[in-house]
């Protein structure tokens, strides 16, 4: 583990402000559906039940965050909410207006530069958690994408 | 490296341990994995774009169209 200095670019944030963190945003017209081919990890929704967090990945570990999105996989109207917790605060956590836009995703970690994900470091000292939920009950109709890497 | 599986919910998570770090995270059917590994079709961003200035070269060829009418009016 490494030596992190509070306040500075390799301390872990206390909050993550974006064009998504207050909530209700219009969510983000991604040009691709995402894939394991663009070296992003992936995962399927799998069963969600309605407006409930559902935690897709967590680490013991110390690491770095670049990239935390959940994407719609269809057009059906929905709200996707992903919630990011680091070292047991939870920095981010907001969902999109109700989209019906296919490929659309909330952001809560990287920016969407022309329809693709653009990384940004987001680092933690011991956890991290992430959660996504729609605000429908249903099965692999959203994803999860991110990139981390343990330090 | 330790490698176990639990499940929460019905669904199968995959719990990696190595050297004090562990990872946990749903584990994707094989069905699922063929979805993920899939080559996706490549959207052009800037077809939408291409599109109106489509459109706007058709207006532009009526309205020159238009104006040598005009022009030509005895």
């Amino acid at each position: 583990m490494g030596t992190f200095n509070a306040g500075g670019l390799n301390a872990p944030p206390t909050s993550i402000v974006n064009g998504f963190s207050a909530g209700g945003a219009t969510a983000s017209a991604l040009a691709v559906e995402y894939g394991n081919d663009r070296a992003t990890k992936v995962v399927l929704s799998g069963a969600l039940t309605a407006d409930t967090y559902k935690e897709m990945l967590a680490v013991t570990d110390s690491g770095i965050l670049f990239i935390a999105a959940v994407q719609a996989l269809d057009i059906t109207s929905r709200t996707m909410g992903i919630k990011v917790v680091v070292d047991g605060t939870t920095v981010f956590d907001a969902s999109c207006a109700a989209n019906t836009t296919d490929n659309a995703a909330t952001i809560a970690v990287g920016y969407n530069e022309a329809g693709y994900l653009v990384g940004l470091p987001v680092v933690f000292n011991s956890s991290l958690s992430l959660q996504i939920k729609s605000s429908l009950s249903e099965t692999d109709k959203i994803q999860i994408i991110y990139l981390y890497h343990t330090t | 490296m330790e490698v176990s599986e639990v499940t929460i919910d019905g669904e199968v998570y995959t719990v990696t341990k190595y050297n004090g770090s562990v990872v946990k995270e749903l584990k994707m059917t094989p069905a699922q994995l063929a979805i993920l590994n899939a080559p996706k079709a490549a959207v052009d961003p800037l077809a939408a774009v291409q599109a109106k200035l489509d459109m706007l070269i058709a207006d532009m060829t009526e309205v020159k169209a238009d104006l040598k009418l005009i022009k030509n009016k005895p």
